[in-house]
């Protein structure tokens, strides 16, 4: 009676681990997490907004980020959140660069002078 | 009969896992914390989805025949330590921190900094509070209710009635039988509607938390005068409730002035007897899901729920609020559908007692997985918003640039726990948590059928249920884990 039980069990859970794996793998080809940004990335703020929406950019633990923000009005600052990089923005272009250290998601935001903030694009980096 | 109900199950646990993955994926932000978790890999979500099943069915197969956790053995310990933690003295010590940490949320809230991340209030009420009282009482029982705040001011306005009437003050009202954990429930939501919603899309404004501490704190007060003031904490008041239900896991309670310790888990089963059991531990697994979803699974459904709510007029905050107390009921709606469509499926066992009564004596059961969602999902921004508060926050708790014990030039080491680790944690979390979750279980169904045959039948009802809750959980992790 018992042993019947532990056979429908783990014949259940093979089915089941199976539809998962099946449908993981199958999610694998549209992630595009493995192609890593390389060489200066460009955002452009027009506004305060980011041209093009909130991209994001992938790096893997211990590349360097090479960032240029173009903007077309003068802003407050670019900070990157975690790294805690401050970086004054009245003149375009700011220019970012430093050792992606810390792995995790992190963003990017602009400080507009009227105090308002949003982000600019996504950081992540792959441990 | 068996076959059919083994088929049953299957069916119903595919239908549960292949649902959850059928959600849209997105990612996303958290608004106090400066980094957010990767998602959690396929492979290890895979890997830890079928461990959980496997796990599960093995338990099962190998599991006792006896009920062994339902009688709690308490037994005092040495009177030398209970009276060494339970005197008069800590009492009132406990309870002034707890009242001045209450005031300190305030008076914060009210005059200090507006930026959420450098205000005592938002870094203390949603992490050490809210958080790190979970984890204190798992570890060490009931340690809220002697820092309770207003238990403590109810205790001092009673006490100093009594001194000059001679008598205690009666209580008007009797506290209602039916209302049982309902108004924890209620108070639950609230709090998370505080932390997820009110502020409108940022986190709520210092000066919005210290606003809800002040309404809180009169219908808390109101509710004490109406039913008594200890029957009121002891029944009523919702974080009592809330952080008591977590320390019906641990080893250590107070009894009647003597501490006490039990076996692990044996404190639970007698947690659940009381009206809103169920709903509360579930609010507590809604709001943890929701936390995980509004920025992650359930971005387009809110943004487009936003967009309608905006047609009809609403202010941006205002579609903001709406359409995101529109989706933490739904969430919390799914949840609760999930665990009495598990519990309507154990009623068809024979000799299965009603099916309300039945959902309430199984309620017990989910605290270890609504523990094991907390720590999921919040693990590494507790551990770096732990390390704001012991350092800026704790210097210069209003942000107005005081340096009191020096760590004001402190902040969040972000490098302290890498994702990995992270990753491992919480798979790890949600595994134990569910293999804990089903072990109350199956002693449960002991004690609850008469015949061992039906105990198990009826327990591949509530294996189906927390497989959905636990993979559920891993799957919010890897697709956004914020």
């Amino acid at each position: 009676m018992q042993s019947r039980t532990v056979r429908l069990g783990l014949l259940a859970a093979v089915i089941v681990a199976a539809v998962v794996l099946f449908i993981v793998l199958k999610n694998d080809n549209s992630n595009e997490s493995s192609h890593t940004s390389k060489g200066l990335q460009v955002l452009t703020v027009d506004n305060g907004q980011p041209v093009g929406g909130v991209k994001t950019l992938t790096y893997n633990k211990g590349d360097q980020v090479e960032l240029e923000v173009r903007l077309n009005q003068p802003e407050e600052e670019i900070h990157v959140h975690g790294y805690e990089i401050e970086k004054p923005a009245e003149h375009s272009p700011v220019r970012l660069s430093f050792p992606a250290n810390i792995d995790g998601v992190f963003e990017i935001e602009v400080h507009r002078l009227d105090k308002t903030e949003g982000p600019i694009a996504e950081l992540h980096v792959n441990p | 009969m068996r076959g059919r109900t083994t088929r049953v199950v299957i069916g119903a646990a595919c239908a549960a896992l292949i649902t959850a993955l059928l959600f849209p994926a997105v990612a996303s932000a958290h608004a106090l914390v400066g980094r957010k978790d990767l998602p959690v890999p396929s492979w290890l979500f895979a890997w830890g989805a079928s461990v959980v099943l496997v796990v599960s069915f093995g338990l099962l197969s190998v599991a006792w025949t006896e009920a062994r956790l339902q009688r709690e053995h308490w037994r005092p310990v040495a009177a030398w330590l209970s009276t060494a933690v339970l005197n008069p003295v800590t009492q009132v010590i406990c309870g002034l921190i707890g009242v001045g940490l209450w005031f300190l949320v305030l008076y914060a809230g009210f005059r200090g900094i507006e930026d959420p991340t450098q205000n005592f209030a938002d870094v203390f009420t949603f992490y050490t509070f809210w958080l790190g009282l979970v984890l204190a009482s798992v570890l060490l029982g009931d340690v809220f209710r002697v820092f309770n705040p207003w238990r403590a001011i109810g205790r001092l306005i009673s006490g100093g009635f009594r001194l000059v009437a001679g008598q205690s003050a009666p209580a008007p009202l009797s506290y209602p039988e039916g209302w049982g954990r309902w108004p924890a429930v209620i108070g639950v939501l609230g709090f998370v509607w505080l932390e997820l919603i009110e502020g409108g899309g940022a986190s709520p404004s210092p000066h919005q938390i210290a606003v809800a501490t002040t309404v809180y704190s009169a219908i808390t007060f109101a509710c004490m005068l109406l039913f008594g003031a200890d029957e009121w904490i002891r029944r009523g008041e919702t974080f009592n409730a809330y952080f008591g239900m977590f320390s019906q896991l641990g080893p250590f309670e107070a009894r009647d002035g003597r501490l006490g310790r039990r076996k692990f888990l044996t404190g639970a089963p007698q947690w659940a007897a009381v009206p809103g059991a169920a709903a509360l531990v579930l609010a507590s697994i809604a709001v943890t899901s929701f936390d995980g979803a509004q920025e992650g699974v359930f971005t387009d459904e809110i943004s487009w729920t936003l967009h309608r709510a905006s047609d009809l007029g609403l202010s941006p905050p205002n579609a903001f609020r709406a359409a995101n107390a529109i989706w933490l009921l739904i969430t919390y709606a799914g949840i609760s559908g999930l665990y009495w469509l598990g519990i309507r499926g154990m009623h068809t066992v024979r000799g299965s007692p009603p099916v309300r009564e039945l959902g309430r004596s199984f309620a017990h059961t989910l605290i270890p997985i609504a523990l094991a969602y907390l720590v999921a999902h919040y693990f590494s921004a507790f551990l770096y918003q732990e390390q704001a508060q012991f350092t800026y926050i704790l210097s210069d708790p209003l942000g107005h640039g005081s340096d009191l014990f020096g760590t004001a030039g402190g902040g969040i080491n972000y490098g302290i726990v890498g994702s990995n680790t992270v990753w491992y944690v919480q798979v790890a979390a949600l595994v134990i948590g569910h293999v804990v979750a089903l072990t109350l279980a199956h002693d449960r169904a002991l004690a609850t059928y008469d015949d061992v045959n039906r105990a198990s039948r009826s327990q591949y009802f509530m294996l189906a249920v927390m497989v959905g809750f636990t993979c559920f959980g891993l799957f919010l992790l890897s697709q956004s884990n914020v």
